[in-house]
């Protein structure tokens, strides 16, 4: 499966990057488990992804929510808008 | 870019005229603007960014409840994203009310639901050229909290 994953606010710069594209072998996959394999792909990230929200196709969702291929995945970590 | 956030230069006129409204007796209109320092480091300016679908959600949802809660009489926010200079304003709310007293309050909750909800995240751009992501709010709904 192919997924887009976009960085908001300072994760851009954890990652060096506003937007990745991931080809994975599997055939979905959780919101829990993209966690788990973005931590591993960028250390930089593993210590703030406990308070990342994750959007996918303009709604937020749950970490047991299922991706599918071609999802864009949002990440939004803390907010400090106004 | 939509009727909630928007990359233009923020006008309060518009607002106004579409709260225009006879049976009101009080209008609030808060801006926050670009402050020239933070915690004691000198600021030259600040560069917004949200998510701006879900950023219009969150906003006209704010909207819907200070209505709701407070029961005035309409209620407007904007804001705005990209790069600000000094006194630029980012946000404006502007509530329409019967009396003051419900406007003040349907006002200021507006503004801290604003800074606790909306997916918008500030960017300080410091006089020494350096810059840094402002600690915030983690959102509700996040993604996973029982890792820890």
């Amino acid at each position: 499966m192919r997924l887009t994953v976009v960085y908001y606010g300072g994760l851009k710069q954890d990652v060096g990057a506003k937007r990745e594209t991931l080809d994975l072998p599997h055939a979905t996959l959780t919101v829990r488990e993209l966690s788990e394999l973005l931590r591993e792909r960028h250390p930089a990230l593993a210590s703030r992804l406990h308070t990342v929200a994750v959007a996918v196709n303009d709604a937020l969702v749950e970490s047991d929510y299922v991706l599918q291929d071609g999802d864009e995945a949002s990440l939004l970590p803390p907010v400090s808008g106004g | 870019m939509g009727r909630w956030v928007t990359e233009q230069p923020l006008a309060v006129e518009p607002l106004l005229r579409e709260l225009e409204d006879f049976g009101s007796g009080a209008l609030v209109v808060f801006y926050g603007v670009v402050r020239n320092e933070n915690e004691g480091r000198p600021v030259q300016g600040m560069t917004y960014e949200a998510h701006v679908p879900l950023a219009e959600q969150a906003l006209a949802a704010i909207e819907r409840e200070a209505v709701e809660r407070f029961g005035v009489r309409g209620c407007r926010i904007q804001h705005r994203i990209g790069r600000l200079a000094l006194g630029e304003a980012s946000v404006i709310i502007v509530v329409s009310a019967g009396h003051r007293e419900e406007a003040y309050q349907a006002s200021r909750y507006a503004i801290d639901e604003v800074k606790r909800r909306a997916p918008i995240w500030k960017e300080e751009h410091y006089v020494t050229g350096d810059s840094r992501y402002l600690d915030g709010v983690p959102l509700v709904r996040t993604s996973d909290t029982s890792e820890e």
